[in-house]
């Protein structure tokens, strides 16, 4: 095993597991007898989620035209799969409050992985897709990554940072000069590790090449243009200091019109803060 | 039936674990609702309508789903509105539609529509719940489903909202197909007519093409027709003569055929090569101030003793007021009068044909209106009528004679001044046509300068002297102007040269007053010539003469150096005005006494002012003579007016008593009458002028 692939499992191996109401919920819902009202039970075990899906349900995010009461109600909303969805994104989100990473500001990161979400979700909109928590889960987790390698290898990053900054180049070309990897493949393997849907584990792994996501390719476009919307409005931050290039190919892929990127960014806008505040909790 | 609120389909064997009766009944219901995806999908339905497949797909649902009850609504493509066109069982639709239209009025159906998944409401009915679901595809919302469930608790199954859903997007797939298959279907429709225009049209234009080459073919024929029936009479009646078979007393009957044939020779080959230069856009009129009376008259003259001959009344209606002068084309509309009016007399045997001028009320146009009593034109063959090469009837041309060609010159003519010709098809006895004109009147007054006095034909100056030299190389030609010349001034001296080279010698060593100069000639030609005699520092006139009538060989003439061109045949009064104009500047410039326009001199106005006084009392004595039936003395008088009226600056009189002096020597009573009326109409336009 050379070096850089045991630096690779060293470094994912070391993340703790989600919390079990996560693995619950997954085998809940996967099954094909489960009614919303044993999805419902699942998820009352866990207060703060309850609480998290409850704020989520009456804020802009779902935008519904009537104040949601009851978790029940919620999840009908909601739908089960996409409740999952968004269970595991706050999960994994609690794995991480109270860290505090060197290099980045975690108010910074949350905005910039928050923001890559709610855009991918709306991008999958204008699609007609029909589970669109899907893509706001892989925008969310998209540099989960890099918040591993700042973690675990402050030192190699520290560097890494440095070098960037002094020769302008985009930083997850200096990990991969430096590491033999970068924060997409980490973030990939990790989420495979915790046995994520593939969809979700692919467009996060390529999302700077997204045409390599092979069926997944759609998926990966979304969270590489997502991504690159972020950066270019520099909502938040997760190191990157410049706007990764577009890849013509994958915008060409997901047949929009340039003329969604306006309303798209209008309706992240309305969103962004509330979700943050309701999935982050910037104050701890 | 699958239970929309019963999670529990399996739940007796646990799922997954041995075969129980639930679990057999939840697998059955999978595979129908498989089978009833496959069945709404468009390619297992080629021809669906949409309401076909809306009533299928709620057919299927309400069989296979616990709905109480359901409706399907679809965008309607015009206002955007959603219609809901089927419902399931047709009994409770007023059912769905109250629920669905709470739901539209508190925002919820709009917000679903943004979904892509089924949303459960509650319902106003007791123990219902409300199903929406978008029919939605990736490209666009084509409806809303919505469906009534009862449901005491939200004991709502997953699989089953998921098993829903493949049929509605299975459904909402098949909507777009059939939107497409019709856009395709229409955007073929389109295509298949446009072929059959296109096929139609350019049939069309290639049976055109076929008739204008038949009218091509059928002219040339009729071409060759006309240049030899006139042919047959000038050469035979010139044979015959020639050879002293023609008895004295018929010799001037034969020159008049002679004559008569020649001109209408020449009316033929003037009218082929004004439609060539119609043809290539070459034509142009002019715009001169034109007396309206004086072409009034000119036409009449021209048109009465025809009219008279076939023996139907002409009239002029002058309607009041008119403009005493437009600027237009003299020639032009000359020719279009007389087309119209020759036509209308051609083709009447018994009644009349009246020409009526009138200004329109604006003053902007004038309008000649002819109308005849005649055989009319049968409206299939009105629109032929303005085509070249085509007459109403192609038998009409050997009945009636003429080219065919002159309606179409007349209308060509017509839209060049800037006006237009057309034919009144509501006229049923006989025939109407309308020439409008735009009546520009010229700045300023228009005096005599317009009506030239010009002396009769053949008058003889005898106070000229002096040499002229015809160079031309066909002795018929040399021989022909020799002739003029002798007629015109029999005391010139008229030499002849057969060629350029000859010419330039014979002009070089001993100048003349004039030479006609034939524009091709052998050796050298005119224009080389010209040129050489100029360079030489020649100085005497030089008049060209050619049968290339156009401006260009006009203007190629003069560029060489010449003064005058004459084209031919040769008109004596074009030759004489020549003769005059370059004897007449010798006589001013030269040694020979100054002699004074002959309209200028004192004596003259005295002796005109007498004949104008005599005129009233000739037409007077005419008049009477008439009604006694003497015509011996009216050609005696009218033959004094013919040869006064010209010298006085009549033309008009000086013509039409030279016509009323004919027809009174032939007797003809009809004739006498009616040139009497023009003789005394130009008569007293004479006075009152």
């Amino acid at each position: 095993m050379n070096r850089t692939l045991s630096l690779l499992v060293k470094t994912v191996r070391d993340v703790p597991s989600p919390p079990a109401i996560f693995e619950r919920l997954n085998f809940v819902i996967n099954n094909p007898c489960s009614s919303i009202r044993d999805i419902e039970a699942v998820v009352r075990e866990d207060t703060a989620l309850a609480g998290r899906l409850m704020r989520l349900a009456n804020s802009a995010y779902f935008g519904f035209p009537a104040r949601v009461d009851t978790l029940s109600r919620a999840i009908t909303l909601v739908g089960s799969r996409q409740l999952r969805d968004l269970a595991l994104a706050t999960s994994v989100i609690n794995m991480f409050q109270g860290v505090s990473p060197e290099h980045i500001t975690m108010e910074s990161f949350w905005r910039h992985s928050v923001g890559c979400g709610l855009a991918a979700r709306i991008l999958a909109s204008w699609r007609r897709e029909t589970n669109p928590e899907r893509y706001f889960v892989a925008g969310l987790l998209h540099d989960i990554g890099r918040m591993i390698l700042f973690l675990k290898l402050a030192d190699d990053m520290a560097g890494i940072l440095d070098e960037a900054k002094a020769t302008g180049e985009l930083l997850y070309l200096c990990e991969r000069k430096r590491l033999g990897f970068d924060h997409a493949t980490v973030g990939g393997e990790l989420l495979k590790s915790w046995n994520l849907p593939p969809e979700i584990c692919a467009a996060v792994e390529n999302h700077h090449q997204p045409l390599q996501a092979g069926v997944h390719k759609q998926a990966a476009s979304l969270v590489h243009v997502a991504d690159i919307l972020m950066n270019g409005i520099a909502c938040g931050s997760s190191g990157e200091r410049y706007v990764p290039p577009l890849d013509p190919d994958a915008w060409q892929l997901l047949g929009l019109s340039p003329g969604c990127v306006g309303p798209t960014l209008k309706l992240l806008k309305q969103q962004l803060a509330e979700t943050l505040a309701t999935l982050v909790e910037v104050a701890a | 039936m699958i239970r929309l609120d019963d999670g529990t389909h399996a739940e007796d064997d646990g799922f997954g674990d041995g075969a129980g009766d639930g679990l057999r009944r939840w697998f059955s219901a999978v595979l129908e609702v498989g089978d009833v995806v496959s069945e709404l999908q468009a390619v297992n339905n080629p021809d669906i309508t949409e309401a076909e497949l809306l009533r299928e797909a709620c057919d299927r649902i309400v069989h296979l789903f616990s709905f109480e009850c359901i409706g399907i609504a679809t965008v309607d493509e015009r206002s955007n509105d959603f219609c809901f066109s089927e419902f399931a069982p047709g009994g409770r639709r007023d059912d769905i539609l109250r629920e669905v239209n709470r739901r539209i009025e508190d925002g919820h159906f709009a917000w679903t529509l943004r979904q892509t998944r089924p949303v459960i409401l509650p319902a106003e009915e007791r123990g219902c719940m409300l199903l929406l679901c978008a029919l939605s595809t990736r490209n666009r919302v084509r409806g809303m489903f919505a469906g009534l469930f009862s449901s005491e608790n939200m004991e709502i199954s997953e699989a089953a909202l998921n098993l829903l859903l493949m049929v509605l997007a299975s459904t909402a797939s098949t909507l777009e197909s059939i939107a497409f298959r019709r856009l395709i279907q229409q955007q073929n429709r389109d295509l298949e007519q446009r072929v059959m225009e296109r096929t139609w049209e350019l049939e069309a234009a290639r049976r055109a093409a076929d008739a204008a080459n038949r009218a091509k073919s059928a002219f040339l024929a009729n071409m060759s027709h006309e240049i030899r029936t006139p042919l047959t009479s000038i050469i035979g009646f010139a044979d015959m003569l020639h050879k002293g078979l023609v008895p004295v007393e018929d010799r001037d009957t034969a020159i008049d055929s002679i004559e008569r044939s020649g001109q209408h020779l020449l009316q033929v080959v003037n009218d082929i090569l004004d439609i060539s230069k119609i043809e290539s856009e070459c034509l142009e009129v002019e715009s001169v101030p034109v007396a309206l009376h004086k072409i009034l008259s000119d036409v009449e003259i021209i048109i009465a003793p025809q009219a008279a001959k076939k023996g139907i009344a002409f009239y002029i209606h002058r309607h009041d007021p008119l403009p005493g002068a437009v600027l237009t084309d003299p020639l032009r509309l000359r020719q279009i009068l007389l087309n119209l009016l020759g036509n209308a007399i051609k083709f009447t045997e018994r009644g009349q044909v009246t020409l009526d001028v009138r200004g329109s009320g604006d003053k902007r146009t004038l309008e000649f209106e002819i109308t005849d009593t005649g055989i009319g034109i049968s409206p299939d063959r009105q629109d032929a009528l303005f085509r070249p090469f085509h007459q109403a009837d192609a038998s009409i041309s050997r009945r009636f004679g003429g080219t065919g060609l002159g309606l179409y010159l007349a209308r060509q003519y017509a839209e060049l001044l800037g006006g237009a010709i057309t034919l009144d098809k509501g006229c049923v006895n006989g025939s109407r046509f309308r020439l409008v004109l735009p009546a520009i009147e010229p700045a300023e007054q228009v005096g005599r300068t317009v009506v030239q006095a010009s002396e009769t034909v053949g008058s003889a100056d005898g106070g000229l002297h002096g040499r002229v030299l015809v160079a031309d190389d066909t002795p018929e030609n040399r021989h022909l102007i020799s002739l003029y010349m002798r007629m015109l001034a029999p005391a010139v001296a008229v030499e002849t040269a057969v060629n350029g080279v000859e010419a330039v010698e014979r002009a070089l060593r001993d100048p003349f007053d004039i030479i006609f100069m034939d524009m091709q000639m052998p050796e050298m030609d005119g224009v080389s010539a010209t040129q050489l005699l100029r360079q030489a520092g020649y100085r005497g006139a030089i008049t060209a003469l050619t049968a290339n009538a156009t401006k260009e060989d006009r203007a190629r003439c003069i560029a060489a150096g010449c003064d005058e061109f004459l084209s031919k045949p040769i008109n004596v009064d074009d030759l004489r005005r020549a003769v005059q104009r370059f004897f007449m500047a010798k006589r001013e410039g030269g040694d020979a006494p100054a002699q004074r326009n002959l309209y200028d001199m004192p004596e003259f106005q005295t002796i005109k002012t007498q004949f104008e006084a005599e005129l009233e009392g000739c037409l007077e004595r005419m008049r009477k003579s008439q009604e006694c039936n003497d015509l011996q003395d009216i050609a005696a008088v009218a033959h004094r007016l013919k040869g006064s009226g010209g010298s006085f600056g009549y033309e008009n009189i000086g013509e039409s008593s030279a016509l009323l002096e004919r027809a009174a020597r032939e007797g003809d009573n009809a004739l006498v009458r009616s040139y009497l009326e023009i003789l005394a109409r130009d008569i007293a336009t004479a006075l009152s002028s």
